[in-house]
């Protein structure tokens, strides 16, 4: 299951400077008449074991930076203040059954606010997520049917969350504070070079109790949050693969102590584009460029930016 | 106490991500070898068809090479495939590969031979490949004489990326089977491409 970049950014040369270099290596390989075998499902979710790989393990960096945030209505605007995430991701998977895979994913969570005469940093592990997959039919073992996988994942809240957290901005809060629980379905279909995907899941994020000085103990519970990704590349004769992709995820009214508020639903759509380069079949490096849509309407109760990921992935046949 | 919970929840995931490796046993690296070849028959360059177990009944054994023309496992084997088909054909291994593959409107037309010496054959509807459960392009099945299946699984360890000395799963097992022996590997794991059988 593809976790969605809600983590933001910190902007970095490095970075950069390695997703310019797979892009550019990428765009060098020879293109030739093949069939895309196995790489491209790794192209978004990185953790993803391909074809014939039993295991794998893998540390995934995310910087985003958040430059504005949608409204209750939807409204973009830009903000004042300034914020970056920077995130690690350590994640394993494992093969189970032959169609299965299973991955855990732990992130350690960096934030910087800066806002008025306040600069802060904070951080630390993020929720842990445990995530899995099922292929009933692999994207190339049929003529004209697509791949068919059901997708399911489970969050923990082992990070901070916001209400728990200590510093003046809050950059110690690391997690949701909630378990959450997912189930979807994968539809992906590679033809020639050619690869493309829609995955789309439900998330039912568990109720919560937040204790607010003064006020007492709330009881929230969150609406149904779905999320659709749309994903079409170009996979190489030598397996490596770029695409771009769309992600929307949308979330209903969260309840408040029994009370339903109109003005807590969720909306973000993000665009980005993603490469991966595999090398000596066990080896493959990953990386993505992304935005979220900063235009009205494409947004809402959620904050807004732009960022990059880069990832390092060990695999075992 | 919301302290304690959070940690008590930190733990609890934390040992299911210590006890996940020990709880989930890994994939098998091999396939079980179905018994024989049965009555399944291949389609020859010129159209004839040909019951599989009259041409192993012409040799002492007879590899059977799945093959894909867009997958590129089975194009880097190519060379490995003809130098063994050429060593071993003296000592009476017969080699030929196998399309089984759905093929769509505009797709080129197979070559006469997937490599030298590798004659390839046309297995109509994929028939052979489901009895013998054959799922991937390099796939490799060793038959006996009188149509027993010895040996299923890959040409080797390499998948796409040769390296300088792969562990040589088929040519061990024909040698062992030359020399009288069982393989001492009858089953490995085969790293093509998916075949498109549907």
């Amino acid at each position: 299951v593809i976790r969605p970049h809600r983590m933001l950014t910190c902007r970095s040369t490095s970075l950069i400077a390695a997703a310019l270099v797979t892009v550019l290596v990428v765009a060098r390989e020879r293109s030739a008449l093949g069939q895309a075998c196995c790489a491209g499902g790794a192209l978004v979710t990185p953790a993803r074991l391909a074809l014939h790989e039993d295991y794998g393990v893998g540390l995934q960096v995310r910087a985003r930076s958040n430059v504005g945030s949608f409204d209750t209505a939807g409204h973009y605007t830009s903000s004042q203040g300034a914020e970056e995430i920077l995130e690690q991701d350590f994640a394993t998977s494992i093969r189970f059954p032959e169609r299965g895979q299973v991955s855990v994913m732990l992130p350690t969570v960096q934030t910087h606010r800066h806002a008025g005469a306040l600069d802060e940093w904070g951080g630390g592990v993020g929720d842990l997520a445990i995530t899995g997959r099922y292929d009933f039919l692999l994207s190339s073992e049929a003529l004209y049917w697509p791949g068919i996988g059901l997708l399911a994942g489970v969050t923990f809240p082992t990070g901070t969350p916001p209400d728990m957290a200590s510093k003046p901005l809050s950059t110690d809060a690391t997690g949701a504070g909630t378990y959450d629980a997912t189930l979807g379905v994968s539809i992906e279909k590679v033809h020639g070079n050619a690869y493309a995907a829609v995955n789309g899941w439900l998330t039912h994020r568990f109720t919560r109790t937040v204790a607010v000085p003064g006020v007492g103990s709330l009881h929230e519970s969150f609406g149904l949050r779905w999320t659709i990704l749309a994903v079409g590349g170009y996979v190489f004769q030598s397996e490596a693969a770029l695409a771009l992709y769309v992600n929307v995820l949308g979330e209903g009214d969260a309840t408040v102590n029994g009370t339903r508020d109109p003005a807590t639903s969720l909306r973000l759509t993000t665009a980005g584009a993603a490469a991966v380069l595999p090398f000596h079949d066990v080896w493959r490096i990953q990386g993505a460029i992304f935005s979220d849509v900063m235009i009205s309407w494409f947004g809402r109760n959620e904050v807004a930016g732009a960022g990059l990921s880069a990832s390092l992935i060990r695999v075992w046949l | 106490v919301s302290w304690y919970r959070r940690r008590g929840d930190g733990r609890i995931a934390l040992a299911i991500l210590a006890l996940l490796p020990l709880a989930i046993s890994s994939a098998a690296r091999g396939e079980s070898v179905p018994a024989d070849v049965g009555d399944a028959t291949l389609r020859d360059g010129r159209g004839t068809v040909v019951p599989l177990s009259r041409i192993a009944a012409d040799h002492r054994f007879t590899v059977v090479v799945f093959y894909s023309s867009t997958c590129p496992c089975f194009a880097v084997h190519v060379a490995r495939l003809g130098r063994l088909s050429a060593e071993l054909r003296n000592r009476g291994v017969a080699f030929l590969a196998v399309d089984s593959e759905r093929h769509g409107p505009g797709e080129p037309t197979p070559p006469p031979a997937a490599a030298p010496g590798v004659p390839l054959f046309r297995d109509d509807g994929g028939l052979l490949a489901r009895r013998l459960n054959a799922r991937f392009a390099t796939q490799a099945f060793v038959i006996d004489p009188t149509g027993q299946v010895r040996y299923g699984g890959g040409l080797d360890s390499d998948r796409k990326d040769l390296t300088a000395a792969p562990h040589a799963y088929l040519r061990d097992a024909l040698i062992n089977l030359l020399g009288s022996d069982s393989p001492r590997y009858a089953t490995s794991k085969a790293l093509g491409c998916a075949l498109r059988l549907f």
